[in-house]
């Protein structure tokens, strides 16, 4: 175990006891693991799912932190998730979406596509209602703080925190999902 | 949607974290079972003799093993990270010995009870089962109808040693073949319940 394992596992502990500059740290320093790991999990030629792997597999560790047992090491509980994710994304990609060669649409030119944007969970989010994405959407810019989102949603601080917490349930719920997902369009 | 707006998101979202808290669950559950036996079903008129023979001691005896030894798999066995067909074999296999010795030792194995025992001990493990089911779903379950199946046995062996309170049948061609067939029949559901509500 590195020294960076024990720094993300002391940054999670803080995290469920509820310091949130923490958590927001330890999921920083664990994205560019994750990513390792999942090119690790994909062929050379699914890499471009590798960021939707990672997002899904974020937002489980989110829903599901508490169940980390937290005298055992993290890593290992990370990693299932992962490959877990990398499996699932790939057995949808398989059954959903052939591959469709990019020659025969010389028209598309190329894609203007961010190497750390999910399309994935983008799908997943446009099939949230209205008023989860934009909550969902919302905590993610940058600058809105939570009196902020409350005055413009029009909520209350408390009920907005479960309405965001909500919101990311059902966005995990429609990612797993997985109605019309098509990984490159 | 990029990773790092994700992470924002997540790192907002104050709720605290959901803990699975398995053990109370599975004292809660069992403690309704346990009314449920005792409002629905009765406790049998003649418990305080009847413990005195062998033959009932072995009928708690088998139900309290099976209570013990699928509760240490299930905490043996907290996630992927073990094999995965370790736990399903050992149960399978203890309740084919189970079978074996039942049918070895003869007896009445049909008594007059055998079918509402083999509803029975499902209908009671539902509290039990459904409490853990709703507890892991809020943990990382990567084998969800496997570990689905392992809840099933626990809760249903959890229920028979409910259930063999009430139940007046001694013989042990009888419970070893129908406590252990009701047992079964929980695994079966708990599987089905596994695979639609479990998840990573």
């Amino acid at each position: 175990m590195t020294s960076q394992d024990h720094e993300i596992e002391d940054l999670m502990r803080k995290g469920l006891t509820g310091d949130r500059r923490a958590y927001a740290q330890c999921l920083s320093l664990l994205a560019p693991r994750m990513r390792a790991m999942a090119r690790r999990d994909l062929a050379a030629s699914q890499w471009h799912l590798v960021e939707d792997v990672v997002q899904e597999a974020l937002l489980s560790i989110h829903l599901k932190r508490g169940s980390w047992e937290e005298d055992r090491p993290l890593m290992p509980w990370v990693r299932v998730i992962v490959r877990h994710k990398a499996i699932d994304l790939l057995r949808n990609v398989r059954s959903k979406a052939p591959h469709e060669p990019i020659e025969d649409h010389a028209e598309l030119g190329a894609p203007v596509s961010d190497p750390l944007a999910g399309l994935h969970l983008e799908q997943a989010l446009s099939r949230l209602s209205e008023r989860d994405a934009a909550l969902v959407r919302g905590h993610a810019v940058e600058g809105l703080d939570a009196e902020t989102l409350s005055t413009t949603f029009n909520m209350a601080p408390g009920a907005l925190r479960v309405a965001l917490h909500r919101a990311l349930r059902r966005l995990a719920e429609m990612a797993r999902k997985d109605e019309e997902w098509k990984p490159m369009s | 949607m990029e990773t790092d707006e994700l992470i924002a998101t997540l790192a907002a979202d104050a709720t605290p974290p959901k803990r699975p808290k398995l053990v109370v669950r599975v004292v809660l559950g069992a403690l309704i079972a346990a009314v449920l036996m005792f409002v629905f079903w009765g406790v049998r008129s003649d418990l305080a003799t009847a413990l005195q023979t062998g033959a009932v001691q072995s009928k708690h005896i088998y139900t309290a093993f099976l209570v013990l030894g699928l509760g240490i798999l299930m905490t043996k066995y907290p996630m992927a990270e073990t094999k995965r067909f370790l736990p399903i074999s050992l149960a399978l296999g203890a309740i084919a010995v189970m079978w074996l010795v039942s049918v070895a030792l003869g007896g009445d194995p049909m008594g007059q009870t055998a079918l509402s025992c083999v509803a029975s001990i499902p209908l009671l493990a539902l509290p039990i089962g459904g409490l853990l089911i709703t507890g892991l779903r809020h943990s990382v379950e990567p084998f969800a109808a496997h570990r689905g199946f392992l809840v099933g046995l626990f809760s249903g062996s959890v229920s028979a040693a409910v259930y063999a309170v009430h139940c007046f049948e001694d013989a042990p061609a009888f419970f070893l073949l129908w406590y252990t067939l009701g047992i079964m029949l929980s695994g079966a559901i708990g599987g089905g319940v596994g695979k639609r509500f479990l998840n990573v």
